[in-house]
């Protein structure tokens, strides 16, 4: 991030919450499409890490930081491939498919993540931009925008005629979409890959552009966080890219916490993105803003049946 | 017995996998298998131990999948135990152990339930009253309890004769409970389970309430406390896997308690086809897997995160064995699809 004299504390939070809200955006844009289209993707957290992971690696190896991106979703879509395998062609349970995903996944990046990167490595990292680019970013990092568009596209997609009805209706009643000639299984999958291929360009952001560095443990929860805000913005794009910036925020406030030494341990204060997530959810069911209208996919994780 | 099948071929292709990923990192895989079964002889307790702690945790969370209630936070429920326990057998028991140790060891091991179970009781309710799903709730808690056990170890628990060591001061050896006595508690437990879930009331309830929530209230169920009863019963098995870790083999609160068993343990679960009694078969497996693991690590530099990895395989592939039991024969109905 920047270091100038003259931001002030509550700039600098803003400015650490919107780097850290954009990979988030991007993998909670992808379970949203998923979603909508009928399928969870609970294996969110370890598509990230091995995007994370994949990302970081391919650019040090390759020494170009936009290869390492196109590395993390590649990886993703992969990972989505085997997700839409299991979840929408085989039938099998979306819950146990995600954590097995998400085991293996967190697993497999943290042992095959000490082997693949040293202390040797040194990737290309999405630089920090010239002043003067930056000031026609007006601050922000090149991958905000990134973020903005890709929501922008996913609210048009969604609500629009032919590609969002598909979706929706896949999600919705999905026999009664396949009757009508949509293929409820390729939209579904499709959804899923776009969905992973998402969720492994956030990891490659989260290690490339935000943190510039890997460690083990990268995504830290963010995935499961990720999970919780989708239901409690209804399932919606825009809503759910502001949760994730307000979640962002208490994580930043956090780690500003952290650094100015505030009187409590750093296991506490690391506590409080989960439990603010936590109280978010409880809230938002408790207090439904728009009461009745949830707009939950009504066959979400339920295969398609013939 | 086609349950066991399923467990049966999902092992075998995760090993197979196991055995073409080390065969690409130019390990050979029969030696390095030997290697792990050596080491998992030579510390014969410390398997036996990860065994009985996987076959707790295990036997808590198959009780609440038949129920529909995701219960992926063990880990979590695990935590909350282990604190509990190490909390009364170091700051609550008075130092003289008065009137006998065993009592306090007791004390310890039922805390760390009440503890556990109570982790797990919120989410239950919280799903039962406000219908928030159990999969977030319990996942964001054990992010809470791990965060909750470093701050103790680390902060105002912290072992002063250390040597700044992270970890808290261990426990009086006279509140250690031995091997025996944890196997028989883990058998009473899973037999305990196995009857609840197949002959009791409160068992049927709980199998109509995976089915359909609906269909449950319908029926009479008390939705609530049924759920309230199972989050209990599954949070409190992990709990008192905790308390078993800080009593039986760590004796002290350090971050060696919690290692991803209650994560482990939902594989477990769903190889045993969530029956409690199958746990019993199936744990022992995975705590030769994780112990062997050590092995690999020291001989071959391969990271312990291997067996977490192969474990999420295994589930993948028990997903697909189910699947294609199911097509090869028609009556197969695989649990949890």
């Amino acid at each position: 991030m920047m270091d100038w004299p003259a931001m002030n504390m509550a700039t600098a939070i803003w400015m650490a919450a919107v780097a850290y809200a954009s990979p988030m955006m991007l993998a909670a844009l992808g379970e949203v499409i998923s979603e909508r289209a009928g399928v969870m993707n609970l294996g969110l957290e370890g598509m990230i890490a091995v995007g994370a992971l994949v990302g970081y690696g391919v650019s040090a190896d390759h020494g170009s930081a936009w290869l390492g991106l196109a590395a993390g979703g590649g990886v993703g879509l992969l990972l989505g491939a085997v997700h839409a395998a299991l979840a929408v062609w085989i039938g099998a349970d979306q819950i146990v498919a995600g954590l097995g995903m998400s085991l293996a996944a967190t697993g497999a990046a943290a042992f095959l993540g000490p082997m693949w990167i040293t202390w040797r490595s040194q990737p290309a990292f999405i630089s920090e931009l010239s002043a003067s680019r930056y000031k026609a970013l007006l601050g922000f990092p090149p991958t905000t925008y990134l973020a903005l568009a890709l929501g922008l596209i996913a609210v048009s997609v969604l609500s629009g005629r032919r590609l969002g009805i598909a979706i929706r209706a896949s999600g919705d009643s999905p026999e009664a979409a396949e009757a009508l000639g949509v293929r409820v299984r390729a939209v579904r999958s499709s959804c899923v890959l776009v969905g992973g291929m998402l969720a492994g360009l956030s990891g490659a952001i989260l290690s490339l552009a935000y943190a510039q560095t890997w460690t083990s443990t990268m995504p830290n929860g963010m995935g499961w966080i990720i999970i919780a805000l989708v239901p409690l913005s209804g399932w919606r794009p825009g809503r759910v890219m502001l949760f994730c910036l307000l979640l962002a925020a208490v994580n930043a406030l956090q780690i500003r916490f952290q650094i100015i030494g505030v009187k409590l341990s750093a296991s506490i204060l690391d506590m409080m993105p989960y439990v603010a997530t936590l109280i978010a959810v409880i809230a938002g069911r408790i207090w439904p803003w728009r009461k009745g209208r949830w707009n939950e996919p009504s066959a979400l994780g339920r295969p398609l049946e013939q | 017995m086609k349950h066991l099948v399923a467990a049966v071929f999902a092992l075998l292709a995760a090993l197979l996998l196991g055995f073409v990923v080390l065969w690409i990192l130019h390990v050979p895989p029969l030696d390095a298998c030997k290697g792990m079964l050596a080491l998992c002889w030579a510390r014969k307790m410390d398997t036996a131990a990860k065994a009985l702690v996987l076959c707790l945790l295990g036997t808590g969370i198959s009780v609440a999948f038949r129920a529909g209630f995701w219960n992926v936070g063990a880990e979590g429920q695990l935590c909350v135990g282990a604190i509990a326990a190490a909390g009364i057998g170091l700051y609550v028991a008075p130092a003289s152990l008065w009137p006998a140790p065993w009592l306090w060891t007791a004390l310890a091991l039922v805390a760390g339930t009440l503890a556990g179970a109570f982790w797990c009781l919120g989410p239950a309710l919280v799903r039962a009253k406000w219908q928030v799903s159990e999969v977030v709730t319990t996942l964001m808690l054990v992010y809470v309890a791990k965060r909750l056990l470093e701050y103790l170890y680390l902060g105002p628990w912290r072992d002063p004769q250390g040597y700044g060591f992270p970890g808290s001061a261990p426990l009086s050896a006279s509140l250690h409970v031995s091997l025996v006595w944890i196997a028989i508690l883990t058998g009473v437990g899973a037999i305990i389970c196995a009857l609840l879930v197949k002959k009791t009331v409160i068992g049927f309830e709980m199998s109509v309430l995976s089915e359909s929530r609906d269909v449950a209230r319908y029926g009479g169920i008390h939705v609530g406390r049924c759920l309230a009863i199972v989050g209990m019963i599954s949070g409190g098995l992990a709990g008192l896997a905790g308390a078993v870790q800080v009593t039986g083999t760590a004796g002290r609160l350090i971050s060696g308690i919690s290692v991803g068993d209650g994560f482990t343990a939902i594989i477990i679960a769903c190889l045993a086809g969530r029956h409690p009694l199958g746990v019993l078969i199936v744990a022992p497996f995975w705590a030769m897997l994780k112990v062997g693991a050590e092995d690999l690590e020291v001989s071959y530099q391969i990271p312990q995160a291997f067996s977490t990895a192969l474990e999420g395989i295994c589930l993948l592939c028990w997903l697909t064995s189910v699947w294609i039991g199911r097509r090869w024969f028609r009556r197969f109905r695989g649990n949890l699809t």
